[in-house]
């Protein structure tokens, strides 16, 4: 009897040790996880790294997610990329009906595909159908990333 | 005495400034009652006419001198026709009296270097213009019967007759007056007097009267406004055209260009109406009950069976994004999905608006290669959503491994108790 | 082995660790029919531990702007990793927590508990209930979803009953005549720092006033055994109950975990304060008996009643003196039954009445 309950014991113990343990791993590795957070951006904040610094060339735009609708951001043709003045960017959603408006370097203007709505490089209306200008947004420039604001300047 | 001509040469200060008071005799008679039973001619004029703003005096008009007469007590010493004074112009004459310095490209430019000069031109283009010199009708339009006479504002001051708002009313005095109409006829037939009824009532009309969009059309974007006449036939498409280039193009571009002139038909018109233009809906393509295609084309014709093709291709593309959004709507409310979904929807949406201005084309083909990436991306995008709702069998891996770990842990304990309880005494000794 | 029992040194001769082992030793849990309730409390502790955990981590994301919030629910929700687990367990848990409490609780009172000299111990716990509702009150708007905003909408228009400082009151809570962004700021605030602080006062006191006292055994075993129908056990704190008390806690946490997969907590849509509200808005559970209850009587009678009651209800134990000389006391176990099924009918008949 004797015998037999000592390694029984220590069987339980080493199970249980084995146990708690695994647990604990399986605890801290959420939680490991969860405090680091995930690469993109950050949640309904009001700015957010739009694109890198080099990543847009002279003449060319790039759509980006900012918050739950659509951006624009524009290098002008010609500007520097290191610097934030040569940058626009606003919602690249239409003030007709609402359509992702798209850059076009060949007019170096922002166009609208679903009914041929034209924008210039500060937002205004060009031609077409759009009503408003689209709003612009702030840019800058921290370390190589370019952020887009829609705060107010 | 003396009180008297003080008060009298003071009232027109209020409106006057000094540079001008005092020098226009006219101004200081006619702004007073003494001399003149009408003072609200000056008065209008002396308030913000524009041609009173850029230093225009009433001579620059209808003659005479306006540095003499009044101190005088003479009114005959200003009005004299020695020095150019005349009777106001009839109407037959007005037009070419306001053109004497509107269409002098030279005098024009001291004022308002950007103002065309070219008014009384597209006049004599108009019906109104034609109306006037060919039959001596003096019942149309002239100048000061849309922008007033002696208080002439600019067309930006939105208290103007002119202003893009207001245009609907100032035609509408005449156009939807049924007497004054009567006779007036446009390729034999009797004009009618329900346009304005009718645009008010207009995707146009309330844009422009209700909420004061100064994008949308007046009257005179389609009709021009000196040169006011109807569209011809073939060019509806370029007076729409301004503004819905895309539609314009692809209409130009269809197979619907050539037969449309052949019939004499008024292009978009024929679908879309004219003054009565009504938000267009989905069911004006197709072969339902509501589409237009059935106008002209019968069950046997090649055009119905596009109607039908094109309407169901489009009913599919709807369907689909209405099936994503629903799944999307669900996930985000379950919390599962964050808004990538909804803004990659986004795009189906966008071939949606697009694919409805690409039907002008009437071509299949471009209209189902819109339809079909659409309704691909809003698969996609449902997909997507399903995977975050059913999400996922990596979470539930997860769960079933830790219930695993956590049952055998439970289990362990368990008998662990039963262990140490089998060498526990729990008899206690009653406290001394 | 040298090492650490060096350790066991170095410490032992700075905070007395021996005389904590030996208190730890030497305590005891008694041991009999009705002891399964002991280890309600322990849950309750548990469930509070996790509540800190899981809520510090939900703080590195959460930001308490009527702007912001709903959005950093949702990306914690959708886009940090296991942040849905996080904010479900928080959830889950928080219910369980109440939940525990309000067992804990009636199981104290039917049992006695209460009687000298733990006195003081029910009037901690109760607080600590009242602590607990206002933890989930507070916490149920922060994600600032429509449901959310009305529910506090309503539960917060109470405050007006209040004679005097009811106007005052209900700013206060609100920070300003509606419910608005400055509401769920205030009410983090409250959630993260104030109630914090003072359920740790209280928390402490009451851990504090257990470890003294020990536990209650209940009047009618204690009769068993002075008639020598039974005898007295006693199962050693350290490791019997612990055992027991971790065996629970981790089916409870087993329990946590499955809901949070299957069942992550919802959403909802983000507060909108223009929308109407609709019908059949309800409060969360553990209020619905009280919400239930004033739309039978008049409002303000209602929470004033309520007040009363809650008054009572703390200070009732004082009262019972027939408990407390070790006879049973038909009365007090009527009470506590009354009160159960009160709070459980009312509870019913919300869910299930059709609403106005």
């Amino acid at each position: 009897m004797a015998d037999e309950k000592i390694p029984r014991r220590d069987a339980i113990n080493y199970l249980l040790g084995a146990g708690i343990g695994a647990l604990g791993a399986a605890t801290v590795f959420p939680i490991a996880r969860y405090i680091i957070p995930p690469a993109a951006s950050g949640s309904g904040s009001s700015s957010l790294a739009a694109a890198k610094v080099g990543e847009l060339k002279p003449n060319e735009g790039k759509i980006f997610k900012f918050g739950n609708a659509p951006g624009i951001l524009v290098l002008k043709p010609g500007g520097d990329p290191a610097s934030a003045l040569s940058y626009a960017a606003f919602t690249a959603v239409c003030t007709h009906l609402n359509c992702t408006v798209q850059y076009r370097d060949d007019l170096k203007e922002i166009w609208c595909a679903c009914h041929n709505g034209h924008f210039d490089l500060n937002g205004k209306v060009i031609s077409g159908p759009p009503p408003e200008a689209l709003r612009e947004y702030r840019v800058a420039i921290k370390g190589d990333e370019i952020f887009v604001s829609s705060e107010e300047a | 005495m003396r009180y008297l001509i003080i008060t009298i040469l003071t009232i027109p200060t209020i409106f006057y400034d000094s540079a001008v008071a005092g020098q226009s005799s006219c101004i200081n008679c006619h702004i007073s009652s003494e001399w003149v039973s009408d003072t609200s001619i000056a008065a209008t004029f002396m308030a913000g006419d524009i041609h009173r703003n850029m230093g225009l005096g009433c001579e620059d008009c209808h003659g005479g001198d306006p540095g003499i007469g009044f101190e005088e007590g003479d009114p005959e010493l200003a009005m004299n026709p020695a020095k150019g004074y005349g009777n106001p112009p009839d109407r037959l004459s007005i037009p070419e009296f306001c053109g004497k310095c509107h269409s002098d490209v030279e005098y024009m430019k001291k004022y308002n270097p950007r103002l065309s000069t070219d008014q009384l031109k597209l006049y004599k283009t108009s019906v109104h213009g034609k109306s006037l010199y060919n039959r001596k009708d003096t019942k149309v339009a002239i100048c000061t019967d849309c922008h007033g006479a002696h208080g002439i504002l600019p067309s930006s001051d939105s208290r103007s007759r002119v202003f893009h708002a207001k245009i609907p009313e100032t035609c509408k005095k005449c156009h939807s007056d049924e007497g004054y109409m009567r006779g007036y006829k446009y390729e034999g037939k009797q004009i009618p007097v329900d346009q304005y009824s009718e645009y008010k009532e207009s995707v146009h009309g309330i844009l422009v009267l209700e909420k004061g969009d100064n994008s949308a059309p007046a009257c005179n974007d389609c009709h021009g406004n000196h040169g006011a006449t109807p569209p011809n036939l073939a060019s509806v498409s370029a007076a729409c055209g301004e503004c819905h280039a895309n539609n314009r193009d692809f209409f130009n571009g269809s197979p619907h260009k050539t037969p449309w002139k052949e019939m004499d038909l008024p292009e978009c018109e024929q679908c879309h109406g004219n003054h009565y233009i009504q938000a267009v809906t989905d069911d004006l393509l197709g072969v339902s009950e509501d589409a237009i295609c059935l106008d002209c084309h019968d069950e046997t014709s090649a055009g119905y069976k596009t109607a039908m093709a094109m309407s169901m291709s489009i009913d599919s593309l709807k369907f689909s994004i209405e099936a994503a959004q629903a799944v999307v709507e669900e996930a985000e409310l379950k919390g599962v999905e964050g808004g990538q979904a909804r803004f990659d929807l986004g795009s189906a949406k966008d071939d949606l608006i697009r694919v409805r201005s690409v039907i002008h084309t009437f071509d299949l083909e471009q209209v189902s290669d819109i339809t079909r990436a659409g309704i691909k991306t809003a698969g996609e995008v449902q997909l997507m959503a399903e995977a975050a709702l059913s999400d996922i069998l990596i979470r539930q891996i997860g769960l079933a491994i830790s219930l695993v770990v956590i049952v055998f842990i439970a289990i362990m304990i368990r008998l662990k108790i039963k262990k140490i309880d089998s060498v526990t005494n729990f008899e206690v000794q009653e406290k001394k | 082995m040298e090492t650490g029992s060096r350790l066991y040194e170095w410490f032992n001769s700075r905070v007395d660790l021996e005389n904590i082992l030996k208190f730890m030793k030497k305590k005891t849990v008694p041991y009999h029919r009705h002891s399964l309730w002991y280890y309600i409390g322990g849950m309750c502790l548990y469930l509070f531990i996790i509540q800190v955990i899981t809520g510090i981590l939900l703080l590195l994301y959460y930001k308490p702007t009527a702007e912001a919030a709903f959005e950093s629910v949702q990306y914690i929700m959708t886009e940090v990793p296991f942040g849905w687990l996080i904010r479900s367990i928080h959830s889950y848990a928080a219910n369980l927590f109440i939940g525990f409490v309000f067992i804990h609780m009636f199981s104290v009172f039917l049992m006695k508990g209460y009687r000298k000299p733990r006195e003081l111990t029910w009037v901690s716990g109760v607080f600590l209930l009242f602590l607990a509702m206002a933890f989930g009150f507070s916490g149920y708007l922060l994600p600032w979803n429509q449901l959310a905003y009305l529910a506090t909408n309503v539960g917060t228009n109470f405050a007006v009953m209040v004679p005097f400082i009811g106007q005052w009151l209900l700013e206060f809570l609100r920070g300003g005549p509606e419910v608005t962004g400055a509401t769920l700021t205030r009410f983090f605030g409250f959630h993260v720092a104030v109630l914090p602080g003072i359920c740790t006062v209280f928390l402490a006191g009451h851990l504090i006033l257990v470890q003294r006292h020990g536990m209650s055994v209940p009047v009618s075993i204690e009769k068993e055994i002075r008639s020598g129908k039974a005898k007295r056990l006693e199962i050693p704190f350290f490791p019997n109950f612990l055992y027991r008390d971790a065996l629970g806690w981790t089916l409870a946490l087993g329990l946590i975990i499955l809901l949070s997969t299957l069942f992550p907590w919802e959403l909802g849509e983000k507060a909108d304060i223009l929308k109407p509200a609709p019908p059949h808005v309800r409060p969360e559970w553990f209020f619905v008996f009280m919400y239930q209850t004033l739309k039978y009587v008049p409002k303000a009678l209602g929470v004033f009643g309520f007040a009363v009651a809650a008054m009572v209800w703390i200070i009732l134990p004082f009262f019972d003196t027939k408990s407390n000389r070790g006879e049973y006391n038909r009365l007090f176990t009527i009470i506590g039954v009354a009160a159960l099924l009160y709070v459980i009918v009312f509870t019913v008949i919300g869910y299930v009445a059709p609403g106005e």
